[in-house]
């Protein structure tokens, strides 16, 4: 909660059309997780001590079973949850520091798609990503950014019309569009391909690569597909119970076999594709109760 | 690291693909006949906007007009215009005309008019901002605390010599609601909007009851006058009353159309808010206080008026969309719209008989929103 100060503070940025931030130039970024703990106040620990340090341009895969905090880790990196202790650093300032719009400089977040209750053009919808822009960008420098944006996506036909006719390949294309219309340099995306077919599945992650190797961007995702995460990330994220990060590292020394069934309870092969680890999965390991956790 | 280089050279990236990401931040667009083709597309949906924002504001006119010239005394339009035109010049020709039109008819048009754009207004803002569909005036508790209000200002005896004491109630009232929400809103667990609309919902039930009980001990007068509150009606403001209802409402709008941008961002929810640089809950309380105020700054002059909050904002978006650049000023225009042909049919229709404009409204708007909402389907919500 804000006090009455901050909520002056808005009014004045608003009627002055000023858009103050220490953040207007940005070179390359360093993300540092440093013991991060976060739980709600109701419940237990959802991710603990993590340490993490993500610096150089690529595709980085956070993999795991349910429940193991994946969406809570990018949430926290985005500023989205406020961390229970540790601390996270986004080019060495410490993010408990920075307000929303200053890490939303740095940082573009893709939340998993959801229909919003009044749908707005795609247009708007990506619009709406050019807010924290500066505001001395005119519309018109706006309206590019946005088309832009829609060509780089194949879109542009659909800029009229509403968010909610839209097919699931189509909404997270109009989702990634409002992450990337704010030039971040970091894309934090979660699960980007689920519901997805495979054509659009192959898609999406072809494009995450590109946006890491073309453009030196950060992109991380969560992903339920092993396979998937193998072939296409640099680096794979692998979290395990109770909130903690098992491993990192390239997909062949992440993806393994012994990992798989030690952190997801599946017994599986894996075998080597020109490099790129193959998961093929065999039985769960269930007790004799039928349980699985 | 695995393999970070030429883009060109990834085996895993089909070749359309790595040129379309190598043009997006290379090539400038803007001589692009897709460009040109799409920001004509662009401007040709706020030409539309502004037609209908326009085509609202030709309405509110003409009916303002034949509202006011509407009466046992039979005045034409064009003498009417001329009238109002006249007296604001100061060039006053017939002081009994000029009397009867600027005086008697005027205030309740006015009345009209600044209370359709703050009733539609306050429900556009509710609804994007608590993001139900169902929000207004009524299910955050604001008009049912009016109403409580001025029920004990009256049960009571304070208005006997004037109404200014049930209108102090009545604000003063209006405002606990919003304030108990606000206050809420700092419970972390308890912020959500669903939480909040859940929160004016439940007050909106115990002002209701306490009203209920005011009214059972309140002697046959006073329950008229009571009553006479409750369904809302133009007719008792007055020019006295005017500028307090104009400012709140002027001031309100000003602030909320500043903040419109944001106000999308609001309504895509809470972590899109803040992954797109905004701290929710700060403005989402900034935005009840504002509504809160201007809705208890008109019913507190008029009384209960249903259907405007509610339902404007859904008409206007089967035309013009959700976008609140555009919505709220649309919203105010045909919500003053609505008000104004609404008090004029209501007084014309049952002649001499009067009807509360919230019942015309009810009875004219409720048939067009279903036959809209069927003939559109849900696509816009």
């Amino acid at each position: 909660m804000g006090s009455i100060s901050d909520l002056k503070m808005d009014m004045k940025e608003a009627l002055s059309g000023e858009d103050r931030s220490d953040f207007d130039d940005i070179g390359g970024v360093t993300i540092e997780m440093k013991d991060v703990t976060f739980g709600y106040r109701s419940g237990g620990t959802v991710i603990r001590d993590i340490n993490l340090k993500i610096d150089r341009p690529g595709l980085y895969c956070v993999i795991g079973p349910n429940g193991v905090g994946k969406s809570t880790l990018i949430k926290c990196m985005s500023k989205i949850e406020d961390l229970t202790s540790g601390d996270i650093l986004i080019n060495g300032r410490s993010i408990r520091t920075m307000r929303h719009k200053d890490v939303a400089k740095f940082i573009g977040y893709v939340p998993v798609v959801s229909k919003d209750v009044f749908s707005m053009s795609v247009l708007e919808t990506i619009l709406i990503g050019c807010q924290n822009r500066r505001s001395g960008d005119s519309d018109e420098s706006k309206m590019k950014a946005v088309y832009k944006v829609m060509v780089l996506l194949n879109i542009q036909d659909l800029s009229e019309k509403l968010f909610s006719e839209l097919s699931a390949g189509q909404h997270q294309k109009v989702a990634i569009a409002r992450g990337l219309v704010q030039k971040p340099k970091v894309l934090i995306l979660d699960e980007p391909t689920a519901n997805l077919d495979v054509k659009y599945q192959v898609y999406v992650v072809e494009l995450l690569r590109a946006l890491a190797e073309s453009e030196g961007m950060i992109v991380i995702m969560i992903s339920h597909d092993l396979n998937i995460s193998a072939k296409y990330a640099h680096e794979v994220i692998m979290m395990s119970a109770p909130g903690v990060i098992y491993k990192t590292g390239a997909p062949e020394e992440v993806i393994t076999k012994e990992n798989i069934e030690e952190v997801y309870g599946v017994h599986c092969k894996v075998i080597d594709d020109e490099g790129v680890p193959v998961v093929i999965l065999g039985q769960s390991m269930m007790d004799e109760f039928g349980n699985i956790d | 690291m695995k393999f970070i280089g030429d883009i060109e050279e990834d085996p895993l990236i089909a070749k359309p693909m790595s040129r379309m990401v190598r043009e997006w931040s290379r090539t400038d667009e803007s001589d692009s006949e897709g460009y040109r083709k799409h920001m004509a597309d662009y401007h040709r949906t706020i030409r539309r906007r502004l037609f209908f924002i326009v085509l609202c504001v030709v309405i509110t006119i003409v009916a303002a007009g034949y509202a006011i010239a509407y009466g046992p005394l039979d005045i034409s339009f064009t003498e009417t215009y001329a009238t109002i035109w006249n007296h604001i010049t100061g060039n006053i020709q017939n002081t009994g005309m000029d009397f009867i039109i600027v005086s008697v008819r005027a205030p309740r048009i006015v009345a009209g008019i600044f209370g359709g754009i703050g009733l539609a207004v306050c429900g556009a803002v509710l609804q994007s901002v608590l993001r139900n569909p169902l929000a207004d005036s009524y299910t955050t508790g604001v008009s049912s605390g009016a109403s409580f209000g001025a029920t004990l200002a009256i049960a009571l005896g304070m208005s006997v010599v004037n109404s200014t004491p049930t209108v102090i109630m009545a604000f003063v009232f209006s405002m606990l609601p919003i304030l108990a929400i606000v206050l809420l809103s700092k419970h972390r667990s308890a912020s959500s909007p669903t939480v909040m609309i859940m929160f004016g919902i439940g007050l909106m039930y115990i002002f209701n009851a306490l009203t209920t009980v005011f009214m059972l001990w309140s002697s046959p007068e006073d329950l008229a006058a009571i009553y006479n509150w409750q369904v809302g009606s133009l007719a008792k403001v007055t020019w006295d009353n005017i500028p307090y209802m104009a400012a709140i409402v002027v001031a309100g709008i000003i602030i909320i159309q500043l903040l419109s941008g944001k106000l999308n961002v609001l309504a895509t929810g809470d972590e899109n808010a803040k992954a797109l640089g905004i701290s929710p809950h700060r403005l989402r309380v900034l935005f009840l206080a504002v509504t809160g105020l201007v809705c208890a700054g008109v019913v507190s002059f008029t009384g209960v008026i249903g259907f405007v909050g509610l339902v404007t904002p859904h008409i206007v978006r089967i035309f013009i969309g959700a976008d609140n650049r555009y919505l709220i000023p649309a919203s105010a225009l045909f919500g003053a719209m609505l008000m104004v042909v609404c008090d004029l049919l209501g007084r014309a229709v049952l002649d001499p008989a009067v009807l509360p404009v919230g019942v015309v409204m009810a009875f004219i708007g409720g048939p067009t929103f279903i036959w809209l909402l069927v003939r559109k389907g849900n696509s816009a919500w």
